[in-house]
C-alpha cells in the first residue's frame, strides 16, 4: 500500500474509533446528559484534559518551532506546563468549590454583575478564536500533506471536517473520546521518537537520548551545536529568543495565559470534589509532560537529520536536487518547502548566509516530516499524521464548545434573554460554532503567525484579562466589580493594541502602524509576549479604580469564605 | 530585615539576570519587588498568629497561603531562575550530554512541575484534615 492509502486508511480507523465511543459512551449514560464529569474519575479527568489542552500547535508545531530556535523555544515548554501549577494552586479548587459550569458564570456571581459577565463573555471568545485560528494553521498543514494538496485546499478541506466535529462532538461521551485522542496522540508522538532517539544514541528513551552521544561519541547536543554554527545559524543550546527579559515575558505570559483559558478551567468543573480537581490537574500534567520532554528531543533530532540529509557529513557534496528524497518532493507539492538554485550547480545549499537555496521551510512541517526524514516505515509515518488531526480535532472541538455555550448560556440566557428555549438556545449555540469556524478558517488563510506562535497571541489575551479576574476574586475580599471591569478591559485592550499596532490591525499586515519591527517594541518584548504586561497593567488599573468605589456587599464575602474552605 | 535581605537578593538576581537593562526598568522592578517582599513577609513571618483572635478559618487560609508561596518560589525557581536569568551561568555545567541551564529548560523544570502539584495536594490534604471541623460561621 503506498503512503497517501495507509495515512487515510489509519485516519479513517481512529476516526471510526472515535465515534464508536461517541456513541457507547452516549448509550451508556442517556439519563446524565449533564452531570457526563460528575462521577469521572482524576485520572480519566486529567487524561482527557491532556487531549483537550495539546492542540496541532503543541503536537504539531511546538517540536517545529524548538527545531529552529533551540533554547529560545523553551519558552512554550515551561510556559505550556508551569501554567498548571498555577491553576491548581491558585484557581481549580476555589472554582470546583463554587461549583459553576462557565467561567464567565463565576465572574458575575464573584463581581456581583451582569456588565463583568458580558466583558468576560467578550475577553473570552476573543482569546477563544485566536486560539482557534492557530488550531486552523496546524490543520491546514495536516491535511494539506497527507491529501497532497496544497495549504488552502488543505485548510478547506479541514474547516469542514472540524466543523461536522464539533457539533457530533457536542454530544456527550466528550470526555471518553478525548481520552482514545489522547491515546493514539502520544502513541503517535512517542514511537517516531522512540526510534529516531534509537538510531541515533542507541538509548530508545527521547528523554535520555537527547543528552546522550552519538556513534561517533560525541554528544548529540554538542555535535549539533557545531553543525548549526558551522552553516551560519545560532548556537543551538543557548541561542536566546531575542532576549531573556522577552523570554522572561513570554513565559510568564504564557504560563497566566494556561491558567486563564476558558476550556481548561472548564475541565475541573467536571470532577467530583476539590481534591479531585486538585490531584486532576497534577494527573493532567503528568499526561502532557509526556508529551512535552519528548518534544525537545524530537527537535533537537529533526534538525540533525534535516542537517545530515542535506548537508552530507560523508561526502564531498550536498544532497543534489535530483536525487532529494520523496518527502521532499511531497512537502513541496505544499508550498511549504520551496528549493531555489541560486548558483545553479543543482545541489542544495542550505545555511543562514546570502547562498541558502532552501527560500522557505516552514518549521510547522517539522514534526510531521521528521519520521520520513529519518527513513522510518510508512505506518509510522500514517500514524503521526493521524495523531497531528486528533491532536487539533481535540481541541478545536473543545474550544469551539467553550464559544458556543458561553454565548448561548452566559450571554443569551444569562443576560439578554432569560426566557430562551432549550432549542433555540441549541441553535444558537450551532450558529455560534460556525461563524466561529468561518472567522478562523479566513484568518486561516493569512495566518498572523506559525500556529505555536498564533496560539501563543491567544494565551496572552487570555492572561490579561481573565486570570487576572479570577486570581483577585478569589485572593482579595476587598476587590469590587467596578475594578475587576475595568482591569479586564484594560488588560485586553492594551494587549490587543500592542498586538495589532505591531501585527496589523486584525493582522492584516498592511495596516501595522508602528511596523513589526524590534526597536519599536516595549523593552524588546515581542507582542506574542505582551499578555504578561497586559496582565499586570490589569492588576494594577483594577486596583487603583478599586480604592475610589465601595467594597463588594456583604453576601460576596461570604461567598468568597464559602469557596476558601475546603 | 528578613524583608530587606530578601528584597536585596531579588534585586541582586535582577541586575546579574539582565545587566543590560534600562536604568528606568532597574527603578520599577526594584520598587515592584520591595512591594512584593513586603507583602511575602507578612506570610513567612506572621505565621506564629500575632493577633491573639485570629479565628480558625483565618488560620487555615493562612497555612495555605503559606505552602502557595512556597511551591511558588520552587516553581519560580526552577523555570525563572534557572531556566531564564542564570541560564548562562548554568550552561557552564555539564550534566551528562546537557548544558544544565539548558537542560532546566527544556527537562528539569517540568519535571518539577509535576512533583509541585502532586506535593501541594499531598499537603493541602493534610492541612483539611487538620482543621476538620471548620464551619461556617
Amino acid at each position: 500500500m503506498d503512503l497517501q492509502n495507509l495515512t487515510l486508511s489509519i485516519v479513517g480507523l481512529t476516526f471510526a474509533l472515535y465515534i464508536g465511543i461517541a456513541f457507547w459512551a452516549r448509550a451508556k449514560n442517556t439519563n446524565e446528559f449533564y452531570i457526563a464529569g460528575g462521577d469521572i474519575h482524576p485520572i480519566a479527568n486529567g487524561m482527557a484534559t491532556a487531549a483537550d489542552w495539546m492542540s496541532a500547535a503543541s503536537f504539531i508545531s511546538m517540536a517545529g518551532l524548538i527545531s529552529f530556535f533551540g533554547y529560545g523555544g523553551s519558552v512554550f515548554l515551561m510556559g505550556w506546563t508551569g501554567g498548571y501549577v498555577l491553576l491548581a494552586l491558585l484557581l481549580a479548587p476555589y472554582l470546583r468549590k463554587h461549583g459553576t459550569f462557565t467561567v464567565p458564570e463565576f465572574i458575575s456571581d464573584r463581581y456581583y454583575s451582569k456588565t463583568a459577565r458580558v466583558v468576560a463573555v467578550i475577553c473570552l471568545i476573543i482569546a477563544s478564536v485566536t486560539y482557534v485560528i492557530g488550531q486552523m494553521k496546524g490543520i491546514g498543514v495536516a491535511f494539506s500533506r497527507f491529501l497532497e494538496v496544497d495549504y488552502d485546499q488543505g485548510l478547506s478541506i479541514g474547516m469542514i471536517i472540524v466543523f461536522i466535529y464539533a457539533v457530533m462532538g457536542g454530544m456527550k461521551g466528550i470526555t471518553y473520546t478525548q481520552i482514545a485522542q489522547y491515546v493514539i496522540m502520544i502513541i503517535a508522538y512517542t514511537i517516531p521518537a522512540i526510534f529516531i532517539s534509537f538510531m541515533l544514541t542507541g538509548n530508545p528513551i527521547p528523554q535520555i537520548g537527547l543528552g546522550g552521544q552519538l556513534s561517533d561519541g560525541t554528544y548529540l547536543l554538542d555535535k549539533l551545536d557545531k553543525i548549526v554554527t558551522d552553516l551560519g545559524f545560532d548556537q543551538y543550546t543557548t541561542s536566546s529568543r531575542l532576549s531573556l527579559l522577552n523570554m522572561f515575558f513570554y513565559t510568564l505570559s504564557l504560563m497566566i495565559g494556561t491558567a486563564g483559558l476558558p476550556h481548561v478551567i472548564m475541565r475541573f468543573f467536571t470532577v467530583r470534589s476539590v481534591k479531585a480537581a486538585r490531584a486532576s490537574a497534577g494527573w493532567a500534567l503528568i499526561f502532557i509532560a509526556v508529551l512535552y520532554t519528548t518534544a525537545p528531543a524530537v527537535a533537537a533530532m529533526a534538525r540533525y537529520n534535516l542537517l545530515t540529509t542535506i548537508d552530507r557529513p560523508n561526502m564531498k557534496e550536498n544532497l543534489p536536487y535530483n536525487e532529494r528524497p520523496s518527502w521532499f518532493r511531497n512537502w513541496e507539492k505544499t508550498g511549504l518547502l520551496k528549493f531555489e538554485d541560486k548558483n545553479l550547480d543543482g545541489l542544495i545549499q542550505y545555511n543562514n548566509f546570502e547562498s541558502n537555496e532552501m527560500v522557505t521551510v516552514d518549521r510547522d512541517i517539522m514534526v510531521l516530516a521528521n519520521p520520513e526524514i529519518a527513513n522510518l516505515p510508512k505506518w509510522v509515518i500514517a500514524l503521526v499524521a493521524a495523531g497531528g488531526i486528533a491532536a487539533a480535532l481535540s481541541t478545536a472541538a473543545g474550544l469551539l464548545l467553550a464559544i458556543a455555550s458561553s454565548i448561548s448560556h452566559d450571554l443569551l440566557k444569562g443576560v439578554f434573554r432569560p426566557n430562551i428555549s432549550e432549542k433555540n438556545e441549541l441553535r444558537a449555540s450551532r450558529v455560534a460554532m460556525a461563524v466561529a469556524i468561518a472567522v478562523a478558517g479566513y484568518f486561516g488563510f493569512n495566518p498572523p503567525d506559525f500556529a505555536a506562535g498564533t496560539v501563543a497571541l491567544a494565551f496572552g489575551l487570555a492572561a490579561s484579562s481573565i486570570f487576572p479576574a479570577l486570581m483577585m476574586g478569589i485572593f482579595s475580599k476587598s476587590m469590587n466589580k467596578e475594578g475587576a471591569i475595568s482591569g479586564m478591559l484594560a488588560g485586553i485592550s492594551i494587549t490587543l493594541l500592542y498586538v495589532f499596532q505591531h501585527k496589523g490591525i486584525m493582522f492584516i499586515q498592511s495596516t501595522s502602524f508602528l511596523g513589526n519591527m524590534d526597536q519599536n517594541w516595549f523593552f524588546g518584548i515581542e507582542p506574542n509576549a505582551f499578555g504578561a504586561i497586559g496582565a499586570i497593567f490589569n492588576f494594577v488599573v483594577a486596583y487603583l479604580v478599586c480604592k475610589k468605589y465601595p467594597s463588594p456587599p456583604k453576601k460576596v464575602m461570604e461567598m468568597i469564605m464559602k469557596i476558601r474552605r475546603p | 530585615m528578613i524583608v530587606h535581605l530578601v528584597w536585596l537578593l531579588l534585586v541582586i538576581l535582577w541586575n546579574f539576570g539582565f545587566p543590560n537593562a534600562h536604568p528606568l526598568s532597574d527603578i520599577v522592578v526594584a520598587i515592584i519587588l520591595s512591594y512584593i517582599s513586603n507583602k511575602l513577609s507578612y506570610y513567612f513571618i506572621s505565621n506564629i498568629n500575632t493577633e491573639k483572635n485570629i479565628t480558625k478559618n483565618e488560620q487555615y487560609w493562612k497555612d495555605n497561603i503559606q505552602l502557595i508561596l512556597r511551591c511558588l518560589l520552587i516553581w519560580f525557581l526552577v523555570s525563572y531562575v534557572f531556566g531564564i536569568i542564570l541560564v548562562q551561568e548554568l550552561n557552564l555545567i555539564r550534566f551528562g550530554g546537557y548544558k544544565l541551564g539548558f537542560w532546566f529548560a527544556q527537562q528539569g523544570s517540568i519535571f518539577t512541575f509535576v512533583f509541585l502539584i502532586f506535593y501541594y495536594s499531598f499537603k493541602i490534604g493534610k492541612i483539611d484534615d487538620k482543621y476538620k471541623n471548620l464551619k461556617d460561621e
